[in-house]
């Protein structure tokens, strides 16, 4: 290596991501926490099919604040998930290669995915 | 030949694909059920039920499960290699997220088959 004396400390905390960064790092956490949701989903699944009583059981636990808070979680992170990874799926396909197109392109992903969570949201409360 | 210091196998191809296919499959899964559930409300236990042990339904939903798991397969193995550098503390997590997903796949195929 020709570049031993290179600076290797980095301040985390100074380091400015830009936006496509940042667009890059919430679809893994987004990823990360429906990973996480993923197991509340599938017991309100199995409740809803188990028994007429376990469907009415579901409706009561939805219009509690709890589940409702991780029921607009899971619906927030899986919109922008899904965007966010059509944007990826734009950027292999050539289409994103100059910096100035998966600028904009990232900025697209998150202003529709905060409409969209609004509308489903607001929708769902 | 180059050698290969992330992974022994050469599977970067093949997960980059099945990433792309599985995202595909779900995404497709998730269209057919927001549709379903829109056009049916408000949504009474009959006819959720009646929709879901379909065969073509049930179909879907397996495919579905199977790709949402392999998805999160290749996703949280690629956050974990990142982040994760003690060795034996990846292959814990790595070990803890595979039986999570393979009891959520088992689960989830008793849930769209036996309905509940």
């Amino acid at each position: 290596m020709s570049d031993q004396k290179r600076p290797v400390y980095l301040n985390l905390l100074q380091v400015k991501l830009p936006l496509v960064a940042m667009v890059s790092i919430a679809h893994r956490m987004s990823g990360i926490l429906l990973f996480l949701l993923l197991p509340w989903a599938l017991w309100l699944f199995h409740l809803s099919l188990a028994s007429y009583d376990d469907f009415q059981h579901v409706c009561v636990l939805m219009a509690q604040p709890l589940h409702k808070f991780i029921a607009l979680l899971m619906l927030a992170s899986l919109v922008y998930h899904l965007l966010s990874g059509l944007r990826h799926m734009l950027l292999d396909f050539v289409i994103g290669e100059s910096k100035c197109v998966a600028h904009v392109c990232a900025k697209v992903v998150v202003g529709l995915s905060l409409v969209i969570i609004l509308v489903l949201g607001s929708y769902l409360w | 030949m180059v050698e290969s210091i992330t992974s022994h196998s050469q599977q970067g191809l093949r997960d980059w694909l099945l990433q792309r296919l599985t995202a595909i499959v779900t995404a497709v899964y998730l269209v057919v059920l927001l549709y379903f559930v829109c056009r049916h409300q408000p949504l009474s236990f009959e006819v959720w039920q009646a929709w879901c042990m379909q065969t073509w339904v049930q179909v879907l939903s397996s495919l579905a499960i199977a790709s949402i798991l392999l998805h999160a397969r290749i996703g949280l193995w690629i956050v974990l290699t990142d982040y994760v550098k003690p060795y034996a503390m990846r292959i814990l997590l790595q070990g803890f997220v595979m039986l999570a997903l393979l009891g959520c796949f088992i689960w989830g195929l008793e849930i769209i088959w036996r309905g509940g």
